[in-house]
């Protein structure tokens, strides 16, 4: 304990507090424009990185990490554009709150939670890294498998009395989720001979065309229909969160930091499963459900304190055993390498001073994104001011620069249009948009976890049952789908009484 | 009010724009001008980060910049594809693979062959390794062929990609022991690969030693397909030794240009690749990641492209006959 307290004299020192606050900067802002992700700003600052003695380094990478991923619930909720891809669940939420004027509330809200999914991601990280560690590494790939279809289920909490629609939805994600190249085979799977398609289709156009494209079209209805100039988006909110606000959703938020810290451990699932995830289950113990999708501070406490715990949760397997969770880790990894530092039990005897810098830089990330973000949602909060007819073109330049940034390919340009049409098309007709999405987040890891565990077993499938973890997880999914398909039989007969 | 707030979205805008659209200059003294690298293996991975490191060379010793393209997936093809519309210039480059460039437009016919660019400098060579969990009690190749010959459907071997010269290599290697049974089974990314190894989700891990050096004691490498062997592990042999000559793979990296690239040009990107690999600072930070800088001439390169492309045509021929 008295370690870490050294650690914080390094990364309180003026340097390493200076770049974690540029990071932090740069982190927000590359994650509330649309497109512009976590990781594309931590691999810009790594050459910058080079130079820096490695607490001052990694004060600056953590911080934009953390940033990035905070970031990009500011655009999902003043726009309904999510800035990030961990942020995708927030939209659920967000537009609805500011569309009632009551931006500033979520944002606050999205500001707290953040800071407080992160904190308890880093204590779980100072304090049993080791051990959960070991722990992560019994995840092979069946038990990603039991992981991905758990997530799965949440489509059932976005489809409640619509699952036909929401399972329609579902499935037609997963078979987008499908184009490319065969995980298994290496064969070209409905690529119809299109070299863009080659590697599947991108997430960030599907995204950003889905959930914001199709809203402007929605809106450029209003403007054919002669309501021209009418400030849509929402109000100028004055009044912020109370702590009351904040001290209801304790459970809530405690219960979405485990989540997305647990979910940030095993690795390659990452902040977009945990952020539906954590949405899911707090609408599943919610007292009012019904309220979700309408607007409510408890959807965006969910989702925001997950999306955070998940930093501090994917840098214990880095950290510990030098493996990393998704790319941005895998990035962060290098920049720890290219200092002379090797991940692994031995960093930790060798250069525990260090370690424990890096430790205190990812605490002190978290007290500067809450203060820079209390700041940046006043001055970023005035957008819903901006008139309609103004906001929308930003918006779908946003939309396009991010769609084009991410592969810089003109491509993606048509698939965020063609996402824009089917999710304006889906709204029409009362399909719900989370579920097409998860299907595509969530099919390329079910599936090639699905197909490589049978490829292990020599194509027997018994191993689900005789792995104890993705055993139990499969089971807790099936009776989470029974529970649903119980529900909904009830519903209709109610109904039709 | 409205009017700074419109002001200041446009400013916004124009700061987004600024990190998507290269600045375009009179032409002079070449390069005058930031040079576009595509980078078609995703962000953070070896090859990216070699890329990183050279650009930060050329940035801080000749003021030049490279901007680093994203343009990952799709087995290097997309990257490779925008390569073949640039402009023969020299301001647009791409760093890729023996891999993408050879094997692949064999396997699938992508528009392209390695042909088609102008070879520039080779920057890297990573020696490929058969790891396996230093507890598993598996001591040499021969011992794992045996083993898997004796338990079947128990042991698997695993490597980063599903359409990749090392799944060739693992099937040319299986000829010599058929009633072995050690499939091929791909993952994502070397990481990843190497958790599923320290996991005991896998029995063998076939990646770049880089991937598995940083584990130190706990993963054994039995063998390395290399031409020579690796000087990390000096006591490891080599495929070629242990089976034939011809069972040699190493996943080779280097910069291309668009055909037709003027001589000039080209020289000059020869030189600075040269001279940025051979500077100590480079030098350092590519030893820290465990990367050995293997430079060689865009002529030499293109010889050994050559010579990758034909020892895989007929393992490439028989496995799209098979699979037909």
């Amino acid at each position: 304990m008295i370690d870490i307290f050294m650690g914080f004299q390094q990364a309180a020192s003026f340097t390493a507090l200076s770049a974690n606050a540029l990071g932090v900067t740069l982190g927000i802002i590359f994650g509330a424009l649309p497109g512009l992700t976590a990781t594309m700003g931590v691999a810009l600052l790594i050459p910058l990185s080079f130079g820096m003695p490695p607490v001052q380094a990694f004060s600056m990478l953590l911080g934009t990490y953390c940033g990035a991923i905070y970031g990009g619930s500011i655009s999902a909720i003043l726009v309904g554009t999510p800035g990030t891809v961990a942020a995708a669940a927030t939209v659920l939420e967000g537009p609805k709150l500011t569309a009632k004027g009551e931006s500033l509330k979520a944002l606050e809200m999205a500001t707290y939670a953040s800071f407080l999914g992160g904190t308890f991601s880093g204590v779980v990280l100072i304090t049993c890294a080791p051990l959960l560690a070991s722990a992560a590494m019994n995840f092979g790939s069946a038990e990603y498998f039991a992981v991905a279809v758990f997530a799965l289920t949440v489509v059932g909490s976005f489809s409640s009395g619509n699952m036909v629609k929401g399972l329609a939805a579902a499935f037609a994600g997963l078979f987008i989720s499908t184009i490319g190249i065969d995980p298994v085979s290496g064969d070209f799977r409905n690529t119809f001979g299109v070299p863009e398609l080659f590697s599947g289709v991108a997430l960030v156009p599907a995204l950003v065309g889905l959930f914001a494209v199709s809203q402007v079209i929605l809106s450029l209805e209003d403007v054919f229909k002669g309501e021209f100039g009418i400030v849509k988006y929402g109000r100028l909110s004055r009044q912020g969160l109370t702590f009351r606000e904040l001290w209801r959703e304790k459970i809530n938020l405690l219960r979405s930091s485990a989540l997305g810290t647990f979910i940030g451990i095993i690795p390659a699932t990452g902040a977009s499963a945990a952020c539906f995830i954590a949405y899911g289950e707090a609408k599943r113990f919610s007292k009012t459900p019904e309220k979700f999708g309408t607007g409510t501070l408890e959807g965006i406490a969910a989702t925001e304190s997950s999306n955070n715990a998940v930093t501090g949760g994917a840098l214990i397997p880095m950290m510990v055993l030098g493996v990393p969770g998704d790319v941005l880790t895998a990035i962060l990894l290098g920049a720890l390498m290219i200092q002379g530092l090797v991940p692994g039990p031995l960093l930790f005897a060798e250069h525990g001073a260090i370690v424990n810098g890096v430790f205190a830089a990812f605490f002190v990330s978290q007290v500067l994104m809450l203060a820079l973000g209390l700041v940046a949602i006043r001055v970023m909060g005035k957008i819903v001011n901006v008139p309609t007819p103004i906001l929308l073109p930003i918006v779908l330049t946003l939309c396009a620069i991010g769609s084009y940034a991410t592969n810089n390919t003109t491509f993606d340009l048509w698939v965020m249009a063609a996402f824009g049409l089917l999710g304006y098309l889906m709204l029409k007709a009362g399909f719900p948009q989370p579920p097409l999405l998860l299907g595509i987040i969530l099919g390329p890891i079910a599936e090639s976890n699905f197909r490589r565990t049978l490829a292990i077993s020599r194509n027997d499938l018994s191993v689900f049952v005789t792995s104890p973890i993705a055993c139990t997880i499969l089971v807790i999914s099936l009776l989470i789908v029974l529970k649903i398909g119980w529900d909904e039989i009830r519903r209709s007969r109610s109904s039709r009484q | 009010m409205k009017r700074r707030l419109f002001i200041s979205a446009c400013a916004l805008l124009a700061l987004a724009m600024a990190f998507v659209t290269p600045a375009r200059q009179a032409d002079a003294a070449y390069p005058d001008r930031p040079i576009t690298l595509i980078m078609p293996f995703g962000t953070g991975n070896a090859p990216d980060t070699t890329a990183r490191i050279i650009a930060e060379y050329f940035q801080s010793k000749h003021g030049i910049t490279m901007l680093i393209v994203s343009k990952p997936g799709g087995s290097g093809i997309p990257g490779l594809i925008d390569l073949l519309k640039a402009k023969p210039d020299g301001y647009t480059l791409c760093l890729t693979s023996a891999n993408a460039l050879t094997v692949v437009p064999q396997v699938k016919p992508c528009g392209f062959t390695y042909k088609d660019f102008t070879s520039v400098a080779q920057l890297a060579v990573f020696t490929m390794g058969w790891g396996v969990k230093s507890d598993s009690g598996i001591t040499s190749v021969d011992d794992l062929m045996a083993k898997a010959k004796a338990h079947p459907k128990k042991y698997s071997l695993g490597s980063p990609g599903s359409l990749t010269a090392q799944r060739f290599f693992h099937a040319q290697l299986m000829k010599h022991f058929p009633d072995s049974d050690l499939p091929y089974v791909p993952y994502d990314g070397g990481a990843e690969l190497v958790t599923a190894l320290l996991g005991n989700h896998i029995s063998v891990a076939y990646t770049p030693i880089p991937n598995m050096l940083p584990h130190g004691d706990a993963i054994r490498i039995i063998a390395v397909s290399s031409r020579e062997r690796d000087p990390n592990y000096p006591d490891v042999p080599t495929f070629a030794e242990l089976y034939g000559k011809d069972l040699v793979f190493e996943s080779i990296y280097g910069v291309v240009a668009p055909k037709n690239i003027p001589a000039d040009r080209l020289q000059r990107l020869e030189e600075l690749f040269k001279e940025a690999l051979a500077d100590p600072g480079v030098k350092e930070k590519m030893a820290n990641l465990y990367i050995t800088p293997g430079y060689l001439s865009g002529k030499e390169f293109g010889d050994v492209l050559k010579s990758y492309n034909d020892f895989f045509a007929d393992p490439i021929k028989q496995y799209l006959e098979q699979n037909k």
